[in-house]
């Protein structure tokens, strides 16, 4: 603990223990024990507490307080919590008997303040965090705390009832993780005293009756299981098996939520595995068997469904309909990564019964019986059947599936992404489960280009896509925009993709919708846009100059928007795209790539947004690496320039540079007030410095080299750029219209100058890392002390 | 037995992180889903994992409403879908869909900008969570599935802030959000009809609070802005993105214009242009004034306010600048304080709150020496000048919309506990009925009492009752009622020992209560572009096809009740009520109350005892 907190937090303390004292932000204290939490961590909390005896006061004072605030009081429980998690200072605390008025029964627990939830779960995080030692857990024997322990599981607060059902856990795996050594049996007798305590409870709780306390228990024993595989969990099971076997006799079943998680928690043997993946088939083996006609496509499990149950629930209402395959298709997605665990993953009929839900969903479905009706009644349009089936299908892309299926599996996908029906959440999944198969669909081909059936699919494809481009609901304009993008990144370069495009009117509506009325379309066309004319599918070449074309080119397109759109996602969308293009080496943008940049930072250094800033920094980068690098070469064959030639083509460089007034746009982001940009403009200022001092650029000479090597920060660069700017503006205007503000030489200075690697390492901090810190947080806590409450509420 | 119950997960005896699970008849609910700005981990996010402990996200709930754009309200929201896993339908009206993504952007650049702060969403995330949303009209109806249907009401507080009305069979519920009572510069005030909800879920930010005028705050701030400027001053207003600055932008700007002052304003991020737009877009949902004249000039067009480039910071003279972020914990707003703070001609208006850990937060508690970069200690020499103006309920609002909606309890949230103790115990005098206002994590139960409707001529019931084997019928406490469909069916209700039958309104009467509407919709203060099912509903109002009127069967569901309709915006009181209308053909006040279940002993609660004592007074008025 530094000397000015330590300065500080007897005056804290001193307004914590006062009652007519107000600690005005609640946040206050959550960061008060944090910081507490992190100091114990790193320096000895026994010394913290003999250093700065005003904490152990504290601790207790506030007990001893008839009209203490709850939230002070929670607070030192917690606190008390966090130094007694260390064996000394437990020690020490225990000597003055503080934790004994803290966490036994004389403490806060027969106080009023008790029925205070925040005090409650104060108590119960305080002892969480003392559960670290033996000694602790003794203590908590000894005072009664378990007990207490107990009885908070039923708590009305969520989280003070999860809390102590978590602890119990805690308690139980401590006590016996440090018993490993000695060997267990069921009797009571073998057992620590603090276990035997829990175990005894969680016994008494199974055999109460209520259920409330049975879900408590079955609740602690399901966390146990899941958490913990020791050996004595084994044992353990063997001691609750005949109990938690009484209550799966009883009629009506008790607890049969926890109960059933209580399984799952514990199914590791195979065939336990196999069973329930079974109960996970049988709803889509119902559908299946209902949809099913007279000569019937093989079922998902081996025996005839007769569970009634799961047909009862399927058609007794509509959301229970939906609910149970919801969560049966959400679960089998879960699986399907796992599948080759599975010794018997039914792949086949798991992608006819989704096929079925579909159909039914969309009413496409012919059902061959009664209940088959009946499904389709109840499911006909249940949008959230279709997004979990349409998820689902997506996933089952990733398998081998027959022909006949896929074929199936195609004319589905088309049919929702053709419905007028269909909502716009599920045409997105709809369209994401498209794109899933249309990639597994290429991976199978063994050719170059498209499979003759994805080809066929592609042309059914486009005249929807050129539909859902036109929607007059702006989701799906962008789902559709966002599949476009996506298929054109995988598929561009593939003839067949290609053709089926361009026969469509897809780029044009795609170009359309850059002047989309919604930000978030404009965006995604603009990406959209960048992809295809990337891949040479622009019905428009970008042409970078400004041609009295009868149709404005790409590129103008696009500056403007940058340029002009009030909306950030449009323009970050546009730089993306620029930069792509520079990186990538556009054909268009090539043919002159400085006019480009100029064009583009120009614009860009106005934005409004810093991440359009940093972006066109990432632009600026780019290029510079592009013109600096074709100095080098990392052949190690190719004959080496002499350095005269490297210095002069270096000089040359910087030359150009700074006449597309590059330096203009760095130097200033070096300044921003928006640390992003300022950090992205140092890194590349650093990459030009490791460059030029490569190259022995920097060792300047004359009046640059008075100034002493990297001591100025930015105030000192912001002045610099106004002195050049005025500098230039006294220029002849033939030379001021020329540009170039700055000569290599100012740059070099700067980068001489300017202590680039400190301001590095203060620009990696967080901008509110001063206000952040504990000194500040302790200063804050006793400036509001006395602050009107007024503020405090107006949240807005 | 049927029982709605409400768990807060942010706003329990609190303000910030809004987050209220309820379920209600087997429905289940998220109102809100809100972020703490105070803190840089994921304890700004509501606890979830209580939900996910239900199992699945998204086949546990089977709908989120979000009820305004501000953070603390939605703010979680792309955690929560993108993150956390949830699927589901989410609600909100057009313009908190509008103006949702931006705020969060927003918050999100100034969260990355800060840096070191992890488990933030993305851009992508918030598009993505934005696609799921559906976007709702005022008082549509909204089937979220057979059972489940919402109802958005007018909040005011915020442009686009609603009341949502969350129904199943006979049992509802409603949940504020934020929302206030007194119209402001932009927007009218809130407005719920009298639909009796089994629960009324209120914030109570201003518990105990009756507030000045606004137009005092407004002249005030005025004053010392229009002060320092006159002395050669700077004025720094941080602010954020979008709300509140709309509200002070058309303050200043009409005070430049009135006082013809030369000053320049400025603001911060070219949110005017946006601000501007959907204003715009979203002018039905701003008060009658600026509706007005909209047509003339747009009150969001700004003479006087300019865009700002970072370079005008250093130039001499006066001027305002509108600065985000509104905490000055980053960006620009800080960068213009530290060159402005030095100054005592300048001065710094803090319109909200500011969290700890943040420059604002600072100021605010009287700090006038903050450390900087590298040690170096700033002086603040600038006024530092507090004006709230948050647009909550007082009070007296709050009391005014129990009164308006008639809920059977109440249950506070988002407010201070000590405060809430006390309005608690006030709502409980005034209308006799309880009031909660459980702690995060605490569930409130409460038992219902549905109206099951039962048919039965009405000979057969006059039989009954007259052999006393009808509950009530002889001598019984219970109150009953009765509905069916034709003529020959009735309503009945019993008090005490004695009952009476009532037709129900006849088609007849129905059509002439549409025509009385008709004659009032010259004194109705109803916008023609109500947004809203207003457009669907006008078909059944005949040849004139202005004002409102009851869609094709509401009427008798208790649910839109078209002699109660929706007022202006500007309306501080719901609109005049039509008189002349039949009274017996309207169901009567204890309508609501009655029930065909008796509750047994045990389960009655003291609800039941303060709904009996509610039933002898609205008997006696009936």
């Amino acid at each position: 603990m530094d000397i000015e907190c330590s300065r500080l937090l007897p005056s804290v303390c001193a307004v914590l223990v006062d009652p007519k004292q107000f600690v005005a932000d609640d946040t206050c204290l959550e960061k008060l024990l944090d910081w507490f939490k992190t100091v114990t961590e790193a320096e000895s909390s026994l010394l913290v507490l003999q250093e700065n005896p005003c904490l152990t006061e504290l601790l207790f004072h506030v007990v001893k307080l008839q009209d203490v605030n709850s939230n002070i009081l929670s607070f030192t429980l917690r606190l008390a919590g966090i130094f007694a998690a260390h064996e000394n200072s437990f020690q020490y605390l225990q000597q003055g008997e503080v934790l004994l008025s803290l966490f036994s029964e004389a403490g806060p627990l027969s106080r009023p303040a008790w029925e205070d939830p925040s005090v409650r779960s104060g108590w119960i995080q305080g002892v969480g965090s003392m559960v670290q030692h033996e000694r602790a857990v003794q203590f908590l024997c000894d005072c009664g705390a378990i007990d207490v322990i107990f009885s908070l599981q039923g708590d009305p607060s969520l989280f003070v009832a999860s809390t102590a059902s978590q602890l119990l856990v805690h308690i139980l795996g401590f006590t016996m993780h440090s018993r490993r050594a000695v060997p267990l049996t069921t009797q009571d007798c073998d057992w620590p005293v603090c276990a035997r305590m829990i175990v005894g409870h969680i016994e008494e709780s199974l055999r109460s009756g209520t259920v409330p306390q049975i879900t408590q228990a079955l609740n602690v024993l399901t966390t146990l299981f899941g958490r913990c595989h020791e050996s004595w969990t084994e044992v353990l099971w063997m001691r609750m098996n005949p109990f938690v076997g009484s209550l799966l006799e009883k009629e009506p079943l008790l607890a049969a939520h926890s109960l059933v998680d209580l399984f799952l928690s514990m199914a590791r043997p195979q065939t336990l595995r196999t069973k329930a993946f079974n109960i996970l088939l049988q709803p889509l083996a119902c559908v299946l068997q209902a949809a099913s006609q007279p000569t019937g496509s093989p079922g998902l499990l081996d025996e005839s469904l007769n569970d009634s149950v799961i047909t009862d629930i399927l058609l007794s209402s509509k959301s229970s309909c939906a609910g149970l395959l919801c969560q049966t298709l959400a679960h089998l997605e879960e699986l399907q990564p796992m599948s080759h665990l599975l010794i018997d993953w039914p792949h086949v009929p798991l992608l006819s019964a989704v096929m079925t839900i579909l159909r039914f969903c969309s009413g496409l479905a012919t059902p061959a019986s009664s209940v088959g009706d009946r499904l389709c009644g109840i499911l006909i349009g249940c949008f959230r059947v279709q997004r979990s089936a349409l998820d689902f299908l997506g996933t089952l892309s990733q398998g081998p599936s027959p022909s006949e299926l896929i074929r199936g599996v195609v004319e589905i996908l088309l049919v929702y992404l053709k419905s007028p029906d269909s909502s716009p959440t599920v045409l997105k999944k709809a369209f994401q489960a498209t794109l899933k198969w249309l990639l597994s669909l290429s991976k199978t081909s063994t050719s170059s280009d498209l499979c003759p059936q994805t080809q066929h699919f592609l042309r059914d494809l486009f005249p929807i896509l050129q539909k859902r481009l036109c929607s007059p609901c702006w989701e799906v304009r962008d789902s559709a925009l966002e599949f476009l993008t996506q298929l054109t990144k995988h598929w561009g370069g593939r003839a067949g993709f290609r053709q089926a495009l361009l026969s469509s009117e897809v780029p044009e509506l795609a170009e359309d919708l850059l002047r989309d009325p919604e930000s978030y379309v404009r965006a995604s066309a603009v990406t959209a846009m960048g992809q295809l004319s990337s891949r040479g599918l622009c019905s428009n070449p970008i042409g970078t100059g400004s041609k009295n074309d009868e149709k404005k080119s790409l590129f103008l397109e696009l500056l403007e928007i940058l340029s002009t759109d009030s909306e950030g996602f449009p323009r970050r969308a546009v730089i993306q795209v620029f930069t792509e293009w520079l990186r990538e080496g556009h054909t268009d943008v090539s043919k002159d790539k400085e006019q480009f940049v100029t064009k583009v930072l120009q614009v860009v250094s106005c934005d409004l947004d810093w991440e359009v800033r940093v972006q066109g920094l990432e632009l600026a980068l780019v290029f510079l690496v592009q013109t600096l690098g074709q100095h080098e070469t990392e052949c190690p064959y190719a004959v080496e320039m002499s350095s005269v030639t490297q210095s002069t083509q270096l000089t040359e460089s910087l030359q150009m540079l700074c006449h597309m007034k590059l330096f203009d746009f760095i130097f200033s982001a070096l300044c921003d007030c928006d640390r992003p940009v300022a950090r992205k403009s140092c890194d590349i200022l650093l990459y030009l410095k490791a460059k030029l001092a490569h190259h022995g650029s920097l060792q300047g000479s004359g009046e640059a080299c008075t100034e002493s090597l990297g001591t100025q920060n930015t105030a000192w660069l912001e002045t610099t750029l106004r002195k050049w700017k005025a500098r230039d503006q006294g220029q002849p205007s033939e030379v001021a219209d020329r540009g170039d503000c700055q000569e290599p030489d100012d740059v070099l200075e700067v980068l001489r100058s300017v202590d680039l690697e400190g301001l590095r390492g203060t620009l990696a901090k967080s901008s509110d890392h001063i206000e952040k810190s504990p000194q500040s947080l302790l200063q804050d806590m006793l400036a509001t002390v006395g602050i009107l409450e007024e503020n405090e509420a107006d949240c807005y | 037995m049927p029982e709605i119950k409400v768990t807060p997960l942010g706003a329990g005896q609190d303000v910030g992180r809004s987050c209220i699970l309820v379920s209600i008849a087997g429905k289940n609910v998220m109102l809100d889903c809100g972020m703490h700005m105070g803190y840089n981990d994921d304890r700004r996010f509501p606890d979830f994992s209580y939900i996910t402990q239900n199992g699945r996200l998204t086949d546990f709930l089977d709908c989120v409403i979000i009820s305004h754009f501000h953070l603390d309200h939605c703010g979680a929201l792309p955690y929560f879908s993108e993150m956390v896993g949830y699927d589901g339908p989410i609600y909100m009206t057009h313009p908190t869909k509008a103006i949702c993504p931006i705020l969060l952007e927003d918050y999100r650049k100034i969260t990355v900008d800060k840096k070191g702060e992890t488990n933030f969403f993305t851009s992508q995330m918030i598009k993505d969570c934005m696609k799921k949303v559906v976007a709702v009209h005022l008082h549509q109806t909204v089937q979220v599935d057979d059972e489940l249907e919402i109802k958005a009401y007018y909040a005011g507080h915020v442009l686009g802030a609603a009341m949502f009305q969350i129904k199943v069979g006979s049992e509802s519920a409603v949940y504020t959000g934020d929302y206030n009572m007194t119209p402001d510069r932009h927007l009218g005030a809130a407005w719920i009809d009298k639909c009796r909800p089994n629960l009324l879920i209120t914030e109570s930010t201003y518990a105990t609070t009756i507030r000045d005028s606004k137009r005092c705050r407004e002249r005030d701030f005025l004053k010392k802005v229009h002060e320092t400027v006159e002395r050669g001053g700077k004025v720094l207003i941080p602010v954020f993105a979008l709300g509140r600055a709309q509200e002070l932008c058309i303050l200043l700007e009409t005070f430049w214009e009135r006082m013809n002052l030369k000053a320049p304003i400025y603001f911060s991020t070219g949110l005017t242009e946006k601000a501007n737009h959907y204003y715009k877009l979203f002018i039905t949902w701003t008060n009658q004034k600026i509706r007005k004249t909209f047509v003339q000039r747009n009150m969001f067009e700004f003479k006087h306010i300019k865009a700002f480039d970072r370079a005008f910071a250093d130039n001499p003279g006066p001027m305002v600048v509108f600065a985000t972020p509104g905490m000055l914990h980053a960006g620009q707003s800080l960068q213009i304080f530290r060159k402005w703070a030095g100054n005592e001609k300048n001065m710094v208006i803090m319109p909200g709150y500011c969290v700890q850990g943040t420059v604002g937060h600072k100021i605010l508690s009287g700090q006038r020496k903050l450390e900087m970069e590298g040690r170096q200690i700033l002086e603040v020499k600038m006024q530092v000048e507090y004006m709230s103006f948050s647009a909550h309920a007082d009070a007296k609002g709050i009391m005014q919309l129990v009164r308006q909606a008639e809920p059977d309890n109440v249950l506070l949230v988002h407010g201070e506990a000590k405060k809430m103790e006390f309005l608690k115990q006030k709502i409980e005098q005034e209308f006799h009925v309880n009031c909660y206002m459980p702690a995060n994590g605490e569930t409130v139960t409460l038992l219902t009492h549905p109206n099951i409707p039962v048919g039965i001529s009405l000979g057969l019931l006059k039989r009954e009752m007259a052999l006393g084997t009808v509950p009530g019928g002889a001598g019984g406490q219970e109150l009953g009622c009765l509905n069916g469909g034709e003529g020959k069916h009735g309503f009945w209700w019993v008090r005490v020992s004695s009952f009476s039958p009532h037709r129900p309104p006849s088609r007849c009467q129905e059509a002439q209560a549409d025509a009385r509407h008709a004659d009032h919709e010259g004194q109705c203060e109803w916008p023609l572009s109500w947004p809203g099912p207003l457009a669907g509903w006008q078909g059944t109002r005949g040849a004139s096809g202005v004002g409102w009127g009851a869609p094709p069967g509401h009427l008798g569901r208790g649910w839109a009740r078209p002699w109660e309709a929706p007022p202006s915006p500007d309306s501080s009181s719901p609109p005049p009520r039509i008189s002349g209308w039949c009274p017996q053909s309207r169901p009567s006040r204890s309508w609501a109350w009655r029930s065909t279940s008796s509750a047994s002993p045990a389960a009655c609660t003291s609800t039941t005892r303060a709904r009996s004592r509610r039933r002898s007074c609205a008997c006696t008025a009936t």
